[in-house]
């Protein structure tokens, strides 16, 4: 076999499993979307009886949509190969979500905790679906930041990325990362216009 | 021709394509846990999802044969039983709450252990990646965990039947409020959260295979094989995989709200309860709720359970007809429209929960709709093996078997999906009969044709056949000796769910025909206990097989070895040039996948 015929089929092969794992997480998304869609329906359905959304919310939403945006800026750095300008947004996007989670643990606590359990039950459910989830994320955000800090130049960016299954990661996770802050907008939305 | 005969390798017809793929799978050395304990090979995961089904199977039918002796011997002692069950038939009698939860894990087996796991969780991995010609799933790992999650899925309800309050009683339903009160029953105690959690990693294992399934049919095709020339059990699979992955995490939705009602205090399915003199403080939430989400994969559950029963048939008819199957896209179109309708008819399972009568009658047209896709698929298959060269093996008895009881058990679900019968015997034998001919008998029957036929590709040895006819013949009659009555005494208004109901004197003179369909009902489980003797006994001693092709069909998963290994062909995998059902064409027995068109061909 030439070596061309190798390329060929290690390319044939790389492509093939890209696309698989790609199925893999949009059919896994879909079926995530289906574990919420109940609960946004019951959100939806929610009678209000004067309670209102935790500030928390509100700014931790503001922070979910910036961490999309840096997200963006992440693929962009990627593409260019900056790794240290990849790994510094990559670091923030971290300590963003961290912080994300910390405001979405008060406002779930003020629920939880206050009298506003009763009717706002469904929105503590939805709080606390949504933050195993974007554990997940977190946990696949910070495997790639661990590669990404021991990159210097360009070069090596370049090189890390050549093997498909680094970029693969990188872009299922930005995927997944778009699908957590589509989520929780819809949920913050339609909580928003129910209780306000 | 004689079924075992095999003068004709397929092999010599194959032209191979250099491929992707897992293909560095097949080379690794593998030791004995990974080989068949932590496997990662698709067939391998195959046959611990059949042989874990057929332990809960063995299970699941003898607790419908215990309780099958409480309804037939009311009051009468069996002091055997309490070797069995302890305080559970003290004194030999089954008491009420075992009662309960006998019928409660006779379902839950049934339907999710042995149908879901057992029949789709082997099949799927079994043929998906040798008809579509891959080396294996698309992250073999997932299919890994898919097992073992189902795998602990199964130890966890099993220490359910352990526990001194005993498992789940609620009914495979389990609705609240029964099931979200822990005073309610013994049953609602432990029992429940067991269930429930047994049932949550169920999910997550069947979502896990779900996508593995999905992802591996559409992207992991070798050449050739479009989507039009699948197999139609792939198509079967295919469509099962999306319906699993779309309504199980809604059920999962269900069941954590259930918990978190039972152990955190919420409301979310409770409202107004009253319970032996207390008024509990719980408001707002609506059992009906659950219902709905239970339901919402409840309905596609039954066609989880049958399509792929459906698919299996499809093949196994064609191939011993030898004839090509009759309407392939008709055949693919009503799968689709079946998998798309019974996202849409879970509430003519609420038609007595006082459903507004207008949603009911829109529910009533779309489960009706759901009888035309069906009927195309039993006339194609008619059609098919109509003047066929009919090659009657055990595999195709089970297959012709399940055409006649989807029939029988069809036709009443059009009778049940008319809310005008159905809040009349809702409650009654007759639902009882309808969804065990149906999703019950059916399903088996093409689970066992599948075993049949696929056990030579497992085991590379044959079952025997003259016990295979026994098997096939006595759980056909004996199927429908249980079945069919039961049709009568739900007309006659006898209710479900009931442990003993000699205390009406208007059911009294059915008690004889309980004793028949106990006595029927023993009868089959022996034979299905010769089923699992002959399953084991040929791994080891059965007819071995000479040839990579025993049943001379054209499909892909025959070109392989007779035992194949990890990897599936020893060489590339074979291109695929034509449909795979291609049998008694221009004069030849059958035309493999593998081989290509010539000119001259005829076309279908």
């Amino acid at each position: 076999m030439s070596l061309i015929q190798k390329t060929v089929r290690q390319l044939d092969a790389a492509q093939k499993k890209k696309t698989a794992s790609e199925l893999l997480l949009i059919f896994g998304m879909a079926a995530m979307f289906m574990l919420f869609l109940p609960l946004i329906v019951k959100l939806a359905k929610a009678s209000p009886q004067g309670e209102t959304i935790p500030a928390e919310f509100g700014l931790s939403t503001m922070l979910l949509l910036a961490n999309t945006w840096l997200f963006s800026k992440a693929r962009k750095l990627r593409q260019r190969d900056m790794p240290l300008a990849l790994g510094k947004v990559l670091l923030l996007m971290l300590l963003g979500s961290a912080a994300f989670s910390v405001l979405q643990y008060f406002g779930w606590s003020k629920i939880f905790h206050g009298s506003l359990f009763g009717q706002m039950r469904i929105m503590a459910i939805l709080v606390m679906y949504h933050g195993l989830h974007l554990l997940a994320g977190m946990i696949a955000l910070a495997g790639i930041w661990i590669k990404i800090r021991r990159l210097r130049s360009g070069a090596d960016c370049y090189i890390h990325f050549l093997q498909p299954s680094r970029a693969i990661f990188f872009r299922l996770t930005a995927t997944y990362w778009d699908f957590l802050a589509f989520l929780w907008v819809l949920i913050y939305v339609i909580s928003l216009v129910r209780y306000l | 021709m004689d079924q075992h005969q095999n003068p004709q390798p397929a092999v010599e017809h194959i032209v191979v394509h250099e491929t992707g793929g897992n293909d560095h799978a097949h080379h690794r050395r593998e030791g004995f846990i990974t080989k068949y304990i932590f496997s990662q090979d698709h067939k391998t995961i195959a046959k611990q999802f059949l042989i874990t089904g057929i332990i809960w199977a063995v299970i699941g039918a003898l607790f419908s044969v215990v309780f099958r002796l409480q309804l037939a011997y009311p009051g009468e002692a069996m002091p055997f039983l309490q070797l069995i069950f302890g305080n559970w038939a003290k004194g030999g009698l089954i008491q009420s709450e075992a009662y309960y939860w006998l019928v409660t894990l006779h379902g839950t087996i049934m339907i999710f252990f042995v149908l879901t796991a057992g029949l789709s969780g082997t099949f799927a991995n079994l043929l998906i990646p040798l008809q579509v010609g891959a080396r294996d799933m698309a992250s073999p790992f997932m299919n890994m965990l898919s097992y073992w999650f189902f795998f602990l899925a199964s130890v966890v309800m099993m220490v359910s039947m352990f526990i001194e309050t005993g498992p789940a009683s609620g009914g495979w339903t389990n609705y609240p409020p029964l099931s979200a009160l822990r005073q309610a029953s013994l049953g609602s105690k432990a029992g429940m959260d067991l269930w429930l959690a047994s049932l949550a990693l169920f999910v997550v294992s069947q979502l896990l295979g779900g996508l593995n399934y999905i992802a591996t049919i559409l992207n992991m095709r070798t050449k050739g094989m479009s989507m039009i020339r699948l197999p139609l059990p792939i198509w079967a699979l295919f469509f099962t995989a999306i319906l699993g992955v779309l309504s199980f995490p809604v059920l999962l939705a269900g069941f954590i709200l259930l918990l978190l009602d039972r152990n955190a205090g919420t409301s979310f399915y409770l409202s107004d309860i009253y319970v032996a003199g207390q008024i509990l403080p719980n408001e707002g939430g609506s059992p009906i709720l659950y219902q709905h989400l239970f339901w919402f994969l409840g309905h596609p559950e039954v066609y989880i359970v049958i399509l792929p029963a459906m698919g299996i048939v499809s093949e196994v008819l064609s191939i011993n007809a030898r004839k090509p199957i009759f309407g392939y896209i008709a055949m693919v179109g009503s799968l689709f429209a079946i998998a798309i309708l019974s996202f849409l008819v879970w509430a003519h399972h609420m038609f007595v929960t006082g459903l507004n009568p207008f949603l009911g009658s829109v529910f009533v047209l779309l489960t009706l709709l759901i009888a035309i896709p069906s009927a195309i698929k039993v006339f194609n298959w008619l059609t098919t093996i109509w003047r066929g060269n009919i090659r009657f093996t055990p595999a195709m008895l089970f297959a012709i078997g399940f055409v006649s009881t989807f029939i029988s058990g069809g036709l009443t679900g059009i009778w049940l999906g008319n809310s005008t019968i159905d809040i009349h015997v809702h409650d009654t034998y007759f639902v009882v009969a309808h969804f065990h001919l149906v999703m019950g008998v059916s399903a088996f029957f093409g689970m066992f044709a599948g075993v049949y036929h696929w056990y030579p590709k497992m085991f590379g040895h044959h079952l025997n056949n003259t016990l295979g006819y026994i098997h096939f013949w006595v759980t056909f009659i004996g199927g429908y000796l249980i079945i069919w009555p039961m049709h009568y005494m739900g007309l006659a208004g006898v209710p479900r769910r009931y442990a003993d109901f000699t205390i009406w004197t208007s059911f009294n003179h059915f008690v004889d025909l309980q004793r028949m369909i106990t006595i029927v009902t023993i009868v089959v489980f022996a034979v299905s206990l010769l089923f699992v003797f002959n399953f084991f006994y040929s791994i080891f001693k059965g007819r071995k097989v000479r040839s990579r092709n025993p049943w001379n069909a054209a499909s892909l998963e025959w070109t392989t070895p007779i035992q194949p290994g990890h990897g599936n062909w020893e060489g590339d995998i074979p291109e695929v040039h034509r449909w795979a059902y291609d049998y008694g064409k221009d004069g030849r027995d059958f035309i493999p996948q593998t081989e290509p068109v010539k000119a001259e061909e005829t076309k279908h």
